[in-house]
């Protein structure tokens, strides 16, 4: 069942994609991983950077999470900043999983987190206080790293 | 052992030199020869293998004339009392007496009584009073102790008076049939005239009566330390099923939602439980849905007496698993009590495998009863009601709603992005059915139990229609739910019992034997 969801949700993702998103599977024999182009939202400080996200969807889906990991560094706190680049939040989360969510919603909601950061359900302690405390020099951090890391 | 009586009487017994085949025993009546019993005045000096019968014939034992001690106790012990030589050399066991007239006498007369069952010793002037205990100073042979390892047998003391009477009999009950005494009870107990008579003693060595010194005392210790753990121990289980059974009560009456607290995993459905959600055929008009399960037993006539199937049949074109629209008149459904429906091997996949709860709305699919309650959710549990309290009572000046509004706010962000309502464009139809089913599943489930903790996907709903007359107050169980379920949230994709029973898998056995004793001692 999961290969035919997933391929009707990538073909509805071509057909209508996100704004912002570029969508592709880098193997097309593997169906399970995708690979997410996501512009820099207007307004971010990650605005004028392009990231590259992969998308891995295990052979439980839909009933398991998909797993999202930025394969672009990005200074955020809800993005670890190690060569993983994992996000685990909200929908996410194995106990938050609904099986009726839909990718368009998980990436939409990445892209939610690029404007909006979840300082309180940070992964990145030091990033989560400095842009709660500091927003400032969180935002000078992230444009130089979106510009350093992100370059199109 | 120690001794707790003695009894010295007279013995007519066979010479085994003579008569080895056919040993010949015979206990002359104390009444009309001698006997002393006594059971209330033996002190135990050494209890040195002193175990099973002690027994044997008595006897004096020699000294050697050129000790002191020879001549010292020639007062006290009679010129023809029975010595070792007056006994038969075999296959007898003895037991010595001898009076105690100083520590080096009585060292002199335990190195001669070697071989001896036993050593029974008096002090000539002690009268008929039990003899002082072995911590009496009067027992010290000024060596500390150590005589008592140097000899292998038991050593007891008697009432100086019965000493002395004992000694004098050893003399009378002695030699041969040419003393008139022994000759008149060897033809008594009609034994050979070559036969002995002699004293003979015995002592008994109880244990049962025994015990009333040490061992008693720390049986009594033990247990009152018992009955101490044992009301303890009930007491706590006591308690903790008192609270437990009250939780599981609220949580029946759907008080509360452990699940959404996240105190609980959800917990997988069984297939006998699966198979009691009803199945339809997906009829997409109006007509009455055909079944084809038997009713369950809490769904008496979901097609006739509830008005909301057949609604959700219209609304509900797809199955939110697999994506794929039902199709009418051919696709079997399941029906949730929730009234979502779902291709039977779509949702019994989801139930069996993940989540006992609808992939849609979150609501539980389970009946909520016999749901295990550890005493750790109640714990939980009170915790997260009293920081709720707390936080009530720093909101009752009038802050309320500003401060809860942020956490609202935010805790719908981070916890639940609503699929369809916020990044998914309106524009798509099989959304905006979506949207229509969180409602009126909502508004169903808040009408059928008003106390229930509403699930998110209704919150997000309940924050956009507000108006919505069906849905829970904005301002009453609904926010509550999610400020305690962010309040509490365990570690991501970890539940509070998870980490209970990991936390139990890593302690050690002790740990974990005294838990289930103590169940509070965690
Ligand atoms: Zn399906
Ligand atoms: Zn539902």
């Amino acid at each position: 069942m999961a290969q035919k969801r997933i391929a009707k949700e990538y073909s509805e993702l071509q057909k209508k994609p996100l704004e912002g998103m570029k969508i592709s599977l880098p193997s097309e024999a593997d169906m399970h991983q995708w690979q997410i182009l996501i512009d820099g939202p207007k307004g971010s400080p990650y605005e004028g950077g392009v990231f590259t996200l992969h998308l891995s969807l295990p052979t439980e889906y839909p009933f398991k999470p998909p797993t999202l990991s930025f394969k672009t560094k990005i200074y955020h706190p809800n993005v670890t900043n190690d060569d993983k680049g994992s996000m685990c939040l909200g929908m996410l989360r194995a106990d938050e999983w609904k099986p009726s969510s839909k990718i368009d919603a998980v990436l939409s909601f990445a892209k939610a987190l690029l404007l909006e950061p979840q300082a309180d359900d940070a992964v990145e302690g030091g990033i989560a206080r400095e842009y709660k405390e500091n927003k400032k020099e969180f935002v000078k951090n992230a444009k130089a790293w979106t510009k350093q890391y992100a370059k199109r | 052992m120690s001794a707790q009586s003695y009894d010295t009487f007279v013995l007519a017994f066979s010479d085994p030199a003579i008569n080895s085949a056919d040993p010949q025993r015979a206990r002359v009546d104390g009444n009309s020869s001698f006997e002393i019993f006594d059971d209330s005045h033996v002190q135990t000096l050494s209890s040195n293998n002193g175990e099973g019968d002690i027994e044997g014939l008595l006897y004096v034992p020699d000294l050697l004339p050129s000790d002191l001690c020879f001549h010292m106790s020639t007062s006290y012990i009679p010129i023809n009392v029975t010595r070792l030589s007056d006994l038969p050399a075999t296959e007898y066991l003895y037991v010595a007496i001898a009076p105690w007239i100083s520590a080096r006498c009585a060292l002199s007369y335990l190195a001669a009584a070697q071989g001896a069952t036993a050593f029974m010793f008096y002090h000539p002037d002690n009268g008929s009073s039990t003899p002082p205990p072995v911590s009496d100073p009067s027992w010290d042979l000024g060596d500390g102790g150590r005589w008592k390892a140097q000899n292998k047998f038991p050593v007891y003391a008697i009432p100086g008076l019965e000493g002395a009477i004992i000694m004098q009999e050893l003399a009378q009950y002695n030699g041969n049939s040419s003393n008139p005494l022994i000759q008149g009870i060897l033809a008594y107990e009609q034994f050979d005239q070559s036969d002995y008579v002699r004293l003979y003693t015995s002592f008994g060595t109880d244990g049962s009566s025994n015990l009333p010194s040490l061992w008693a005392f720390l049986l009594i210790v033990l247990g009152i330390v018992i009955v101490l753990i044992g009301t303890t121990s009930f007491s706590m289980h006591f308690f903790q099923r008192r609270h437990r059974n009250a939780l599981r009560r609220r949580v029946e009456r759907g008080e509360v939602d452990l699940e959404s607290l996240g105190i609980k995993r959800s917990t997988p459905v069984s297939q006998e439980e699966i198979d009691k959600l009803p199945t339809y055929i997906y009829t997409p008009s109006s007509d009455t849905p055909k079944e084809t399960t038997a009713n369950p037993p809490n769904h008496s006539s979901p097609a006739s007496s509830d008005p909301l199937p057949s609604q959700t049949f219209y609304s509900q074109s797809s199955c939110t698993i697999c994506l794929e629209d039902f199709i009418p008149n051919e696709d079997k459904v399941r029906s949730l009590p929730c009234h979502h429906i779902y291709h039977p091997q779509c949702i019994d996949t989801h139930l069996s495998s993940r989540s006992s709860r609808c992939p849609v709305c979150m609501a539980q699919v389970l009946p909520r009863k016999n749901e295990p309650i550890t005493y750790a959710m109640v714990r939980a549990e009170r915790r997260i009601r009293e920081r709720e309290r707390r936080e009530r009572g720093e909101d009752a000046d009038g802050q309320w709603s500003s401060n809860l509004r942020g956490r609202f706010e935010s805790g719908r962000r981070v916890f639940s992005m609503p699929v369809p309502h916020v990044f998914s464009g309106s524009n798509n139809e099989h959304t905006r059915s979506q949207i229509e089913m969180d409602t009126v599943g909502g508004g169903a489930r808040a009408a059928s139990s008003p106390l229930r903790l509403p699930n998110l996907a209704t919150l997000e709903m309940s924050g956009a229609q507000s108006e919505d007359p069906r849905l829970p107050p904005a301002n009453g169980y609904p926010r509550r739910a999610l400020i305690l379920r962010q309040a509490t949230r365990p570690r991501p994709g970890q539940s509070l019992e998870d980490e209970e029973t990991e936390r139990w898998a890593r302690m050690p056995t002790w740990r974990r034997a005294l838990g289930t004793i103590f169940p509070g001692f965690r």
